[in-house]
């Protein structure tokens, strides 16, 4: 395990490392640990609040409570057409919640990404590739799930579809993942 | 026959709090203090939500042809490079193309 919190401040010309301290070198900085979950049929939702988007999280153990854990999250989302109908998007899990946009007012809603297939603005049909990274220090070696949440505006958000989905050829699907790599640090 | 949940939800449930996963019954939670609806009650509501997505996505197409095919030809009537007739039968191509679905 790398612990190059021990090595010293600094290392003088010609000093020869210890082995102890060659293998903390050797360890740091490295990934540790990955894992990743990728989700392809679709979720939709008209909740308000935000809610967990179902099978896309990815639970991970740091091995030391000292580690980062760098998080990507790819979001394929799209949403109904009406003026108003939106989606807010972040991930829970760690202090990842905190990695929203400022208040910047009373009003909007603070969130990672955010879409809209408003008609009038001539987008119903596109669907929003999404991504989210982020660097969490969650100080534990407890495992901790990172999830994907999503709430509404108004109308309905759906992931990996079209939010005026129908079945026809003008249309695709495509998937969505979260991965989550353990940094030692 | 293949239901699309999401369809009869969207189109019938949009102003109820729900999260539906894939596109099975079972992956529906209802988040609302209305009743959530049977399975039944949805796929009973299936041929009509499925008739009027057929149908907006052919009105749809139509209004896409016509600016792209017959409208110009409108203006060249106006114009007189062209004649009713010659629009009546650019419109008339569109709809035969395009037809609207059986009503369920």
């Amino acid at each position: 395990m790398a612990t190059p919190t021990t090595l010293p401040a600094s290392f003088t010309t010609g000093q020869v490392l210890t082995s102890t301290q060659m293998n903390n070198l050797r360890g740091a900085f490295r990934v540790l640990q990955v894992v990743s979950t990728a989700k392809t049929n679709q979720f939709t939702t008209t909740s308000t609040s935000f809610t967990d988007i179902t099978g896309l999280s990815a639970t991970i153990t740091p091995s030391s409570a000292t580690s980062k854990i760098l998080i990507f999250a790819m979001v394929s989302m799209s949403t109904s057409a009406a003026t108003g109908d939106s989606v807010s998007i972040r991930l829970s899990g760690g202090n990842s919640s905190t990695f929203v946009g400022d208040a910047n007012g009373a009003n909007r809603i603070r969130a990672a990404l955010y879409s809209n297939n408003r008609a009038d603005w001539g987008v119903t049909h596109s669907i929003l590739p999404g991504n989210i990274v982020y660097l969490d220090s969650p100080a534990t070696t407890a495992a901790t799930t990172y999830q994907v949440q999503a709430r509404v505006a108004a109308g309905t958000f759906r992931l990996n579809g079209v939010g005026t989905d129908s079945d026809t050829a003008q249309f695709s699907t495509t998937p969505s993942s979260i991965t989550v790599l353990e940094i030692s640090a | 026959m293949s239901i699309d949940y999401s369809a009869v939800l969207t189109a019938n449930y949009s102003t109820s709090q729900w999260t539906l996963d894939g596109d099975t019954y079972d992956g529906l939670v209802w988040l609302d203090s209305t009743p959530k609806p049977t399975q039944a009650e949805l796929d009973a509501q299936w041929p009509a939500v499925d008739y009027q997505n057929q149908y907006d996505y052919v009105s749809q197409t139509r209004h896409n042809e016509y600016i792209a095919k017959s409208d110009p030809i409108f203006f060249e009537w106006q114009r007189g490079t062209k004649t009713q007739a010659d629009w009546d039968n650019a419109v008339q191509a569109i709809k035969d193309a395009n037809p609207y679905p059986p009503a369920p």
